[in-house]
């Protein structure tokens, strides 16, 4: 059927996303990432990385070296930058993010309610497709953040899980 | 036509190839084993392959490298600096079997060469600190009596570093005295040394002096306070510290000591500057790594001045067109972690020099290039000009941050850093300026490297891939087989 929207179906890991501690030259940095995009100390900031540069937002930083350890050594744009990240930073967020722009079609999810493996949460329609995102496990729906109808970007927090 | 033989490697030995092209005269070349794929050999017409992987066996053989102004008929041979560039026995060989040096003679090598007695010469001229030649350590310690601590002993046929002892009290004398004596025999195949009253962090400051049989003149100072080591990492002229009446005396001092040695051809006395004061340290007898930033406020090619001075031709200027104007600095530019100073060796994989007017890169790096382990880690040194000081600082600080170099460390962010430091800035800094830096960072830099270091190397191909599935928007996921977790990757 030509012109008919395909479905998609999307099953986020209800671990959500990690949340991690970096500290880079004496300063700490508490950094998310989601699809194309971080939250770093807070901000949101738009990244693209390849193979030898980094984005953020319309800026380019050129990765000139890198030594990864325990404590890695950066020399990004032609400045030192010393990194480490502790192994015990990993704090388990519940919040379940856009994995792509679009409309959300349908909320099938409530504030309260429990859900298991499968459950049918959200429709997001996006690149002429219906995605349906799935609950990868079982949960309760603490907050619900979006409504039906309404446009979200990639990343936005769609529901948080308690 | 006449031939010259480049008896050395990397950015010295292109840069003295440059030169030889400007005067019409064929470069020639000698390479190891370990650098059959240098640059160098390509800037010159004929290169001979004359083995060895370690300086010993190649760059610092005088046999080998006869050998090869034999075989491929070079009139003249210019040694470059650091290798051969200060033998007076490798002097003496050109000497004998009719090469023209482009150096001193055999002579005034083996006078700059024994520091005891370039030290005597020029105490006539210039204050020296106290001290002597000591061949018992009886004598080093009633020395001590005169002169104090901390003291600094050196080889008397030394350079480079080695052989040079510290020695803070009485307890650490008679160890360092041995020690020092075993490294300069070593070394130099002379265990002579010498003791100095050590000056603590003074400033660096150097005078190019350029000769020929009938006359010695200057091309003015070069400030090289800034080192690690004792091996220079930034250098500027002129220097920040000089009035312009100290500046006369000490460049007249300069050539005077190189006419008392009958000098001929370029050379650079160095001096010690402290609380107004300065001490004569030493005269080498070599074209400097250093040379360009003299080179950029002179508009004097040192190497073509060489030439001349070696052919006979003679000085091609006199002191009254010395005429120095504006302000030039150079960073040297190590393959090395820049903030501790660990040589590095590796493949470079990127190497993008900035360019512009009062740009000067001398280099013999290249993208692809593999450093080989067996010579020194400088990779580039870059010159700014300006027309005053701080015109060539910012010009130095927007081509440092525009230098690409990837695959390897390199000391670019201690130079940015030292730029912008406040004591560097003011022009008003010693040899301790390194062990005090703090590094520079910005913080737009460090989310940068905060988030590199959190995201999954594998990434880097994952997001173009998954791209390509999103946007096919025909594409059917429920019929596969399998669910895709975009997150999958980050959440792991």
């Amino acid at each position: 059927m030509i012109g008919a929207k395909k479905t998609n179906i999307l099953i986020l890991s209800l671990s959500g996303i990690n949340k991690m501690i970096v500290v880079v030259n004496g300063n700490n940095y508490d950094i998310v990432i989601f699809g194309s995009k971080a939250r770093v100390n807070g901000r949101e900031i738009e990244i693209n990385l390849g193979e030898d540069y980094i984005t953020l937002g319309r800026k380019t930083f050129h990765l000139d070296y890198i030594e990864e350890g325990t404590v890695s050594f950066f020399i990004i744009n032609g400045i030192s930058y010393t990194v480490s990240r502790s192994l015990t930073d990993v704090i388990e967020s519940k919040e379940i993010r856009a994995p792509i722009g679009g409309r959300v079609v349908e909320v099938m999810a409530k504030e309260g309610q429990e859900i298991k493996k499968g459950d049918l949460l959200i429709i997001l329609e996006a690149m002429k497709m219906e995605n349906l995102i799935r609950a990868s496990s079982a949960g309760r729906i603490g907050h619900l953040l979006i409504q039906k109808g309404q446009s979200v970007k990639t990343g936005d927090i769609l529901l948080i899980l308690e | 036509m006449y031939k010259l033989l480049i008896a050395n490697r990397g950015e010295i030995a292109t840069r003295i190839a440059r030169s030889c092209r400007k005067l019409g005269i064929s470069p020639c070349g000698i390479y190891s084993e370990a650098d059959k794929n240098s640059l160098h050999v390509k800037y010159c017409d004929e290169a001979v392959n004359i083995g060895g992987m370690t300086p010993v066996e190649s760059y610092l053989c005088i046999e080998k490298v006869i050998d090869a102004v034999k075989k491929l008929g070079c009139d003249l041979v210019h040694p470059g600096y650091g290798f051969l560039a200060e033998s007076a026995e490798f002097s003496e060989t050109c000497e004998e079997n009719g090469i023209t040096f482009v150096g001193p003679s055999s002579k005034t090598l083996g006078l700059s060469g024994d520091k005891v007695r370039a030290r005597e010469i020029a105490s006539k001229f210039a204050p020296i600190v106290e001290g002597k030649e000591i061949s018992m350590y009886d004598e080093a310690s009633s020395l001590t009596q005169i002169i104090g601590f901390p003291l600094i002993i050196k080889a008397v046929k030394g350079g480079g570093g080695r052989g040079l002892r510290i020695v803070n009290n009485s307890r650490e004398l008679k160890n360092a005295f041995s020690s020092s004596k075993n490294e300069a025999s070593i070394s130099f195949g002379s265990d002579r040394v010498y003791i100095e009253k050590y000056i603590q962090n003074p400033r660096h400051i150097e005078v190019q002096i350029i000769g020929d049989k009938s006359d010695v003149i200057h091309l003015g100072e070069r400030e090289c306070s800034v080192q690690r080591r004792h091996q220079k990492l930034i250098e500027e002229t002129p220097s920040p510290a000089l009035t312009p009446e100290i500046r006369d005396r000490l460049t007249k001092i300069a050539v005077s000591i190189a006419k008392k040695m009958a000098y001929t051809n370029a050379g650079t006395v160095e001096f010690l500057y402290k609380d107004g004061r300065f001490y004569f340290m030493e005269l080498n007898s070599r074209i400097q790594v250093e040379h360009p930033i003299t080179e950029m406020v002179t508009g004097i090619d040192i190497v073509e001045q060489q030439i001349h001075v070696s052919t006979s031709k003679g000085l091609t200027i006199k002191q009254t067109d010395v005429k120095p104007k504006g302000h030039a600095i150079e960073c040297r530019i190590n393959a090395e972690h820049p903030v501790t100073f660990v040589p590095h060796v590796g493949t470079i994989k990127q190497f993008d020099p900035p360019k512009g007017d009062g740009v000067r890169i001398d280099t013999a790096m290249f993208a692809g290039y593999s450093i080989p382990s067996f010579y020194d880690s400088l990779i580039s040194k870059l010159i700014c000009f300006g027309n005053n000081r701080n015109e060539a600082i910012e010009k130095m600080m927007r081509s440092l941050s525009s230098f690409r170099i990837s695959g390897i460390p390199t000391t670019i962010p201690f130079h940015v850093s030292a730029l912008r430091d406040k004591r560097f800035l003011d022009g008003n800094y010693d040899t301790s300026f390194v062990n005090q830096l703090n590094y520079f960072s910005s913080k737009e830099g460090e989310i940068a490297a905060a988030l590199i270091s959190v995201i999954p190397k594998k990434i880097h191909f994952l997001p173009k891939n998954k791209l390509d599935l999103w946007n096919r928007s025909r594409f059917d996921w429920s019929k596969e087989d399998q669910h895709i977790d975009p997150f999958f990757e980050w959440n792991k």
